[in-house]
């Protein structure tokens, strides 16, 4: 009788047990959690880098109820390379991109602007890597949009695709 | 050869280092802050940009006087929990700081209830 | 070619091995014991057919192409073939094979039906890893665009002490297994007792101690390789090694028991279960890439499910028959307070409880980011809060236990000594509390207990009068004594400590409390498989001056930089300088660690001192 028991609970315990380590290993991705999707952005201080204007730029006053991207590179990031016709086609959409230029020197990025083309409405000089902490990113390249409130909806680690691309698009046009 | 070596082997710029006591707090700090893009390294033992950028940041807000609590709070709200090596006690992390008193009361138990006392 | 040769060599292993598997049911035990023999033979002769591809660099195998290069040093070719994973399982089958032949050669005294039922399980066993082996995990993979050139080792593990750091840590994971196998057997055959303990425990201070070696090994790789200035991270890779280490602690204890008075026979069976599936979580953790760990150097996690599946199978299969098998009466007798037996039980309770906080600080994190995709970290933090108050506690009972006596309670008349004890720690506190400018409670706990170990135990050594005596008691008051030497110096050492990281450019000076370090010079030379870059600092501190050589290392195959640091050790503390690389910058500066990390020799010597507590419980066994 009280062996009976014992098997029981034998098999009831090795069921649930594997079951949950299965689990955990079937749904493990490495994915990066991301704190600061769904908060308001901190305003990006650093020096435009662009034709545009000579000016501190604070976010918060610009855009006006719009969306826009933010997507932080490097001219010494290979899988920005990659990336970047993605972001020429999103300026094509009349979408605007702030470009994050991370631990980078002026005259390096100009030539890769020049070389690739500059999809960028306005690039921001991040020379410690402070702009990139604010927004919660990693490395480079990232991407994040912004809505209408300030709000970062999405946030894209590694370099933009196709998929990527359309998603984008997608939540941009929503 | 010589150049492309020192290229990679040298490092971004910090500005001078002026005082021990931000120092050792900054490694202090850096200890019990996560890498989070190196498997498993604390922010202190590594040297990825991500790192280094933290670091600075650490030592900068220390500078302007902000406090150790400050700067974990504000890591928090960037990077989430998973930043801090130095496990908080709230609702998520009950469990894994009440089980093994737990444990160790019930297995007290069991041994007393296997004891005879003269 | 050659990978149609190592696959014949291990699959003739397995039929040799089926075939014994079924002589054993046939009750034909020499043809059993032949054919086993015969297939353990076979799997060594693949391992070393292997090794001979690594050193012939024949990178039409998988395995060799893709973790060896043909300019590697021949004593890394051949360490590359169980420095991944394919290899290490077959350096595992071969391993559990030798357990095996080991046992065979060395029972031929004892009981037939046990004997051979031990070596049946044995075989089941090897068979199980070597199917996984050959079908999911093979060695002998073959490439058909038959490459010329290999894609080399991971640099960082190219190092004297990772060649046998992993061999040592799998001759102490698999000597369980053996374990496990006599456990069952004995269990079914009705041996499991007093004279079944004294047996085994001796297999069980075998592997404990290659796994105390391994753990020591890993532990100083990690000190001179990593150039963080630590020796254990609590990382969760060296985590899963501890926690067969922490149960079989609690084994050796609980046989102790066991020996003397054929009692605590269910909860031997069942830490020696677990002791043998704590080691393969290991190797489950370490494959199926769940963690975050600065050691994942290769994983997968689909090898980790298969993984899971044979330990849960060997778990389960194992609860089976120790459910169904074990019918003790004497087990609910109960415990006098206070002696040794009741000693022992805390321990077993301590040890447990600290495996608990291990397993649950390494799983609860990723359990939690299964469940709530919540993401949180635990490191040293935890467990350091947790464990420390715990480990005082564990010490005094250490110190106290080995003086009480069996079945009695004779605790008052060891009061007096208990407390003899406590004020020479107590003295000794006081003397070392007086060097520092500030102490704080950890220290002055930390010092005080593992005094009292110390003296406590160096009282056990003084009293034992003749030399038999001495033999006897040796194994457990060397381990003892360096337990407590090990937390004496853990204590000191990261009381004592300092680290500091600064920038810095050719002759410039950093100054920092009472310490001036310059950066002297550095020079660029080329070797076979590595550039290295290599600098020359001058550290003054109190009008000593010594210098310092960190160096950076680019290898070419594969190509990946490492950092190379410079110590000098002394008596009392090392001087340890490792500099950095990861970034590209404009400026040209260094990034520099430096650290006085104190009483190491003591913590690496009180290991050892251990090790030979174990070693010496072998040599001088009854």
């Amino acid at each position: 009788m009280k062996k009976n028991k014992k098997l029981f609970f034998l098999f009831i315990t090795t069921l649930v047990v594997s079951t949950i380590f299965v689990f955990v290993v079937l749904t493990n991705q490495k994915h990066l959690p991301s704190a600061t999707i769904g908060t308001i952005i901190e305003p990006l201080n650093g020096y435009l880098v662009t034709d545009i204007k000579q000016e501190k730029i604070l976010l918060n006053r610009k855009f006006k109820n719009e969306k826009f991207i933010i997507n932080i590179f490097s001219s010494w990031c290979v899988p920005c390379r990659e990336e970047h016709k993605y972001l020429l086609k999103l300026k094509n959409n009349n979408i605007k991109v702030v470009g994050i230029n991370y631990k980078d020197n002026k005259r390096n990025m100009s030539i890769f602007l020049k070389e690739l083309g500059n999809p960028y409405y306005a690039i921001v000089n991040d020379k410690d890597g402070y702009q990139s902490i604010k927004l919660g990113a990693f490395g480079v390249p990232e991407t994040f949009i912004i809505d209408e409130n300030k709000k970062i909806v999405l946030k894209q680690i590694g370099p933009i695709d196709d998929s990527v691309y359309y998603k984008f698009l997608k939540v941009i046009a929503k | 050869m010589k150049y492309f070596l020192i290229t990679i082997i040298f490092l971004f710029s910090f500005e001078t280092f002026a005082d021990d006591k931000i120092n050792s707090k900054v490694i202090e700090i850096s200890k019990n802050l996560r890498c989070l893009v190196c498997q498993g390294q604390s922010i202190n033992d590594s040297d990825s940009d991500f790192a280094l950028d933290v670091k600075k940041l650490v030592k900068k807000n220390l500078e302007e006087g902000k406090t150790d609590k400050e700067i974990y709070s504000y890591l928090k709200l960037k990077y989430g929990d998973w930043i801090l090596y130095k496990t908080p006690f709230n609702l998520r992390t009950i469990l894994l700081w009440l089980l093994p008193i737990i444990i160790i009361l019930f297995g007290m138990k069991l041994i007393f209830r296997r004891t005879k006392f003269e | 070619m050659t990978n149609i040769i190592g696959n014949l060599l291990i699959f003739f292993s397995l039929s040799s091995s089926f075939a014994s598997v079924y002589f054993y049911f046939k009750k034909k035990f020499s043809l059993f014991l032949k054919s086993y023999l015969l297939s353990c033979l076979l799997c060594f002769s693949s391992f070393l057919f292997l090794i001979y591809c690594f050193v012939i660099s024949d990178f039409s195998i998988s395995a060799v192409y893709q973790n060896s290069h043909s300019t590697k040093p021949l004593i890394y070719k051949i360490a590359g073939s169980w420095g991944n994973h394919e290899g290490s399982m077959l350096l595992f089958v071969c391993i559990i094979a030798i357990y095996g032949s080991l046992f065979f050669y060395s029972s031929k005294n004892i009981e037939t039906n046990f004997r051979n039922l031990t070596i049946f399980f044995q075989n089941i066993l090897k068979i199980i890893f070597l199917l996984y082996l050959f079908f999911l995990s093979n060695p002998f993979d073959y490439i058909f665009s038959n490459p010329t050139e290999g894609l080399g080792l991971n640099p960082i593990l190219q190092d004297p002490l990772l060649l046998i750091h992993p061999p040592f840590l799998y001759f102490g994971y698999i000597g369980f297994s053996l374990v496990l196998s006599l456990v069952l057997s004995g269990l079914i055959k009705n041996f499991f007792d007093k004279e079944w303990a004294s047996l085994s425990k001796n297999w069980v201070i075998v592997s404990w101690v290659f796994l105390t070696i391994g753990i020591l090994l890993g532990s100083i790789w990690a000190y001179y390789e990593l150039g963080w200035g630590g020796y254990w991270f609590w990382d969760p890779v060296e985590n899963a090694s501890l926690m067969p280490w922490i149960l079989s602690v609690a084994l050796i204890h609980s046989m102790l028991i066991m020996e003397k008075n054929n009692t605590f026979k269910s909860w031997t069976a069942l830490l020696a279960i677990f002791t043998f599936s704590l080691s393969l979580f290991g190797t489950f953790l370490v494959r199926s890439g769940i963690l975050n760990s600065v050691h994942t150097f290769a994983n997968d996690p689909e090898r980790g499910l298969f993984i899971l599946g044979i330990i849960i199978f060997i778990i389960f299969f194992s609860l089976l028959i120790f459910i169904l098998k074990t019918n003790f009466t004497d087990e609910k007798k109960n415990v006098v307070f206070l002696s040794k037996e009741n000693f022992l039980m805390y321990n077993n309770l301590f040890l447990i409880f600290f495996l608990l906080v291990v397993i649950i600080g390494t799983l609860y994190p990723i359990v939690l980011a299964t469940f709530s995709n919540e993401n949180i970290s635990v490191g040293p933090f935890y467990y350091n809060t947790i464990l420390a108050p715990f480990v005082f506690i564990f010490l005094f009972l250490m110190g106290t236990g080995p003086m009480m006596k069996w079945y009695k309670n004779e605790f008052k008349s060891k009061v007096s000594l208990i407390v003899s004890a406590g004020l020479i720690s107590l003295i000794l506190v006081l003397v070392s509390s007086y060097i520092p400018k500030k102490i704080n409670i950890i220290y002055v706990l930390g010092l005080f207990f593992s005094f009292y170990l110390i003296s406590a135990t160096i009282y056990e050594i003084a009293l034992c009068n003749t030399l038999i005596k001495i033999k006897q008691n040796l194994g457990r008051n060397l381990s003892h004594l360096g337990f407590g030497l090990l937390i004496m110096s853990i204590t000191l050492n990261s009381f004592f400590s300092k680290e500091y990281n600064f920038m810095i450019n050719l002759n410039e000076k950093f100054t920092s409390d009472d310490i001036e370090i310059l950066f002297e010079d550095f020079k660029i030379t080329k070797q076979s498989n590595f550039d290295q870059f290599s600098t020359k600092f001058k550290i003054s501190k109190d009008k000593e001056t010594i210098i310092l050589r960190p160096s950076i290392r680019k290898y070419n195959q594969p190509e990946q930089l490492t950092s190379e640091i410079s110590i000098k050790n002394t008596l009392l503390k090392d001087f340890y300088l490792a500099i950095n690389y990861s970034s590209i910058g404009e400026r040209r500066l260094i990034g520099a660690r430096y650290y006085e990390n104190f009483f190491i020799l003591g913590i690496w010597i009180s290991s050892l001192i251990i090790i030979f507590g174990g070693v010496s419980r072998l040599v001088f066994r009854k």
